[in-house]
């Protein structure tokens, strides 16, 4: 009895000094200004934001029992102080629009109501959890070939559909990086002739380490055709060594490379990055956020809405999910494995929707082995990349499409015929496209590139001047098979029937 | 001491009636106390309390306690437990702040003054003057404390249960809304096809509470994907199971076929042969990569429920970072939905589980990648024309 007495007492003593409280907490009279929510008579700042009695009561009750409502006319409903009990949603939105703090609520000194009827307390209070995104090192986002070794030490059970991935790629990464490291040592020396021996020195020491950090923005057209131009002939000898690939029809082929080549675009460089205030591409160059003011027009229109988006969508993600190698292949492979592709057939539909099974298997299995615990719900978050990805690509094919359409900038011919569509249907197709159709004959003989000439004349003579590997001699062969389909000549048909064989 | 009977006189109204309140809820009595000095206050005090007492004995403590001032703040002596005559407010705020060890700051030089009109200024030089007045921390009663509230739970125990429940309410409803004869869908069913999938959107977003919090900008940037999600969705779904080769199924039980004749009355000499063939790549589109996909995987409700929850989770929408406050929660119903999916998958198919989780997961990109094929259709056809649509439907469809 005298307890139950004294809790009132303290209760009631606890609003007074509440009321006290607020009122001298700014040094000024806030009294005098109206209440932020509802226009009505204030009685101080009450959670951060001037306000009366009855909206003070009101947001605390709410986060207090934890309350959701539900606005039944179209969420705009009228604050003030004659019609505020109308729209409980609306009347809560403005009061957190105006500034009140959930946190701002003393859980233990404001119950509702009094204690004997504080024991039904039916809601909770709502703590928010921001978790911090955890931004990763440089040496985990780029996988090495010692990295690869290590990881497959690590993990001797590894499916053999891992294992035949992650030797490609490491093979593909390693012809990329042969590659940059002579183009960066031959243009370095090329800079000028004054100190000479140390533009080279600097080339050999740059060139040395092969993941160096990236040194300097994209500042050219050049730059990006040329990046896409190789990624794109290095895809086409990593697609011959998925299973299913080689035992498809030629249209087949065309479709799924053409299907998986832009996502192949983005997919690279952002496993690249290290974190997500830049794309990092292959030639150690990379693209920011706000990348207009270095680039030209076409750069510029076709970077600026997909560099934020490939940096929150897809860069994130993999940083947040410390994304291993192992399983970046897999998500390449899923994504190039595409069975609606548009106009596939029936057979080659069955045969990838097969071979995208063993790898989803093989990924599950590899997951469930590393963090049995988690499994679930690192697959999933891993395979999310793969909506994302594919909500890019549209984007980027529709960049390219108005780029081409308005000419904004002279695309390169070998990415239009990797991401554009229905390029025979143009009835009025360039000049320079039908010379290009109308000479792949001349390529198996000599083994140059399919370069535009026009806009790298550097390139063509910095290739020539590289001695060809049989590597390089077998990946510029790629596209022969596919560019003859195009113009439907059956003389380049027996050309690329005597290549297959 | 001088400061205090110095300051007596210059007192303003407020902490006047602060006391009487104080003085009143004191007295069990309830006795009906004035508003005057507190000189004329303690006179009629003691005269009370003289009439009350016979006894002589009790006399003189209360009145020393009544003469004296809090050594913190200088208001009303409530009690000298804590080791020193304080309020009632200062002893609260004292053993609040010890049954929490706080830390406060200062936001100025540290040296507040702390008197009993702005004590609450500064709570930093509050504690640092109870302590140096001499109130110790060990007198304060730990055992009735209030226990602190259990934190707030803002992942589900069960979070796709509700969403099959309440999907498979959504359906009935279409269902019972359906046309008697099955006929081809025009541009009103259409527009009424778009505001059931936006009402429907809706409602199931509105039990997340991340995107409550939302401004109504935002919110009607995620229907505006979201919504058009549905709409396929539920007609994909009504496709793979009613529906034979070549059609697409309207919730109301209309269709659309990839032949633009198909189901019209008359045939149209005139109409436009790029509309036509726009229109049967659309429908053909839409059968390719759900209608199929959804036949194919037999998907079923949770599998489908699964998908809707996952498809508002994932942010991938036209404004970056549209829930940014809310990456943490984000992820954590992320997490159950794919937690709560693989063990109902690991039930029904406990050899293929993993092969479907990856598939269903794969077909989110199929249904994403047609939210924008249908977005360009509306700039093409006749049936999905956005002039031809109420208000309601095109806020959302021009967002």
């Amino acid at each position: 009895m005298d307890y139950f007495l004294d809790a009132s007492k303290h209760i009631q003593l606890n609003q007074i000094d509440e009321e006290s409280s607020d009122d001298f907490m700014d040094l000024v009279d806030p009294l005098a200004e109206p209440c932020a929510v509802c226009g009505d008579k204030s009685t101080g700042t009450h959670y951060g934001v001037i306000s009366c009695n009855g909206c003070k009561g009101f947001f605390r009750r709410t986060v207090l029992r934890d309350q959701k409502f539900t606005c039944r006319f179209n969420k705009r409903c009228v604050i003030d102080k004659n019609f505020r009990c109308a729209c409980r949603y609306c009347r809560f939105q403005k009061c957190v629009q105006v500034g009140m703090k959930r946190e701002a609520i003393q859980f233990e000194r404001d119950p509702v109501g009094s204690p004997t009827s504080g024991a039904s307390l039916n809601g909770t209070p709502f703590k928010k959890d921001r978790s911090p995104g955890y931004e990763n090192g440089n040496s985990n986002g780029v996988g090495s070939n010692g990295m690869g070794q290590e990881n497959m030490r690590t993990v001797p059970q590894s499916s053999s559909v891992i294992d035949a991935l992650m030797e490609m790629e490491a093979r593909v990464n390693q012809e990329m990086c042969n590659r940059y490291r002579r183009s960066q040592i031959f243009a370095n020396g090329s800079g000028g002739s004054n100190g000479n021996d140390t533009d080279i020195q600097q080339g050999s020491d740059s060139g040395a380490s092969a993941f160096a950090p990236p040194n300097r923005p994209c500042t050219t057209e050049v730059d990006l055709n040329e990046i896409s131009r190789t990624t794109l002939l290095l895809m086409v000898e990593w697609a011959k060594t998925i299973n299913p690939f080689m035992d498809l029809s030629m249209e087949d082929k065309i479709i799924l490379l053409k299907n998986y080549a832009p996502q192949h675009l983005i997919l690279m460089p952002a496993f690249r990055s290290p974190d997500t205030t830049r794309v990092c591409l292959f030639n150690n160059t990379y693209m920011t956020r706000d990348n207009n003011t270095d680039l030209n027009g076409f750069a510029a229109f076709k970077t600026s809405n997909i560099t934020p988006r490939v940096l929150d969508e897809i860069v994130w993600p993999m940083r947040q999910l410390q994304m291993r190698e192992q399983e970046f292949v897999c998500l390449k492979a899923l994504a190039f494995l595409h069975p609606e592709a548009k106009g596939l057939s029936n057979s080659s539909q069955i045969m990838i929707r097969d071979a995208r099974n063993r790898v989803l298997k093989a990924l599950y299995a590899f997951i469930l082995d590393q963090m049995p615990d988690d499994a679930p719900t690192r697959y999933g978050n891993i395979l999310l990349l793969a909506p994302a990805l594919k909500a890019l690509t549209q984007l980027l094919i529709e960049n390219m499409t108005l780029t081409k359409f308005f000419g904004l900038a002279e695309v390169d011919s070998l990415l239009s015929e990797f991401i554009l569509d229905d390029i025979n249907d143009h009835s009025t197709a360039p000049v320079s496209l039908q010379q290009h159709l109308s000479s792949p004959t001349t390529l198996p003989t000599n083994g140059v590139s399919p370069l535009n000439p026009a806009g790298s004349v550097g390139s063509v003579s910095s290739v020539s001047g590289i001695t060809p590997t049989g590597m390089l001699s077998a990946t510029l062969a790629a596209p022969l098979a596919i560019h003859p389909l195009q113009s439907q000549d059956s003389i380049l048909n027996s050309e690329q029937n005597n290549h297959m064989l | 001491m001088p400061y205090e009977f110095a300051g007596g006189p210059y007192r303003p109204l407020c902490p006047l009636s602060k006391i009487s309140r104080r003085w009143n809820l004191n007295s069990r009595g309830g006795a009906i106390v004035p508003s005057s000095t507190s000189v004329h206050s303690l006179g009629h005090s003691i005269s009370m309390l003289a009439v009350m007492s016979p006894s002589t004995s009790k006399a003189p403590n209360l009145i020393a306690i009544l003469t004296e001032r809090c050594a913190v703040c200088g208001d009303q002596v409530k009690s000298d437990r804590l080791g020193c005559p304080a309020c009632l407010g200062c002893i609260l705020f004292f053993r609040r702040s010890v049954l929490k060890n706080a830390s406060y700051k200062c936001g100025r030089k540290g040296a507040c003054p702390v008197v009993s009109e702005f004590r609450s200024t500064c709570r930093h030089c509050r504690f640092k003057k109870c302590f140096d007045v001499g109130m110790k921390a060990s007198a304060v009663n730990t055992c009735i404390a209030n226990p602190s509230p259990p934190p707030y739970v803002d992942v589900p125990k069960d979070l796709l249960g509700p969403c099959v429940i309440l999907q498979t309410r959504q359906i009935e409803e279409h269902k019972e809304q359906s046309v008697k004869h099955v006929r081809r869908a025009s541009a009103s069913d259409v527009n009424k096809m778009l505001m059931w999938s936006f009402n429907d959107a809706v409602e199931w977003a509105s039990d997340y509470e991340p995107f409550q919090l939302l401004p109504n900008e935002l919110q009607k940037c995620v229907i505006s994907e979201f919504g058009v999600a549905f709409f396929l969705i539920d007609q994909g779904f009504k496709s793979a199971r009613e529906s034979k080769r070549g059609f697409w199924m309207f919730q109301n039980g209309t269709f659309l076929h990839f032949d633009y004749f198909h189901g019209l009355a008359n045939i149209d000499d005139t109409a436009d042969r790029e509309k036509t063939k726009h229109h049967c790549e659309f429908v053909q589109y839409l059968e390719v990569t759900i209608k199929q996909q959804f036949q194919l995987l037999q998907i079923d409700e949770f599998e489908l429920a699964a998908i809707k929850t996952l498809l508002l989770l994932s942010c991938s929408y036209p404004k970056p970072e549209i829930f940014a406050e809310f990456k943490g929660t984000m992820q954590k119903l992320k997490n159950k939905c794919f937690a709560e999916l693989m063990s109902y998958l690991t039930v029904k198919l406990p050899a293929t589980h993993a092969e479907r989780f990856g598939k269903l997961i794969l077909v989110m990109g199929e249904i994403r990648a047609a939210v924008k094929v249908l977005y360009n259709h509306t700039k093409v056809s006749d049936l999905f024309d956005p002039s031809k649509f109420n208000m309601f439907v095109r806020s959302f469809l021009l967002t």
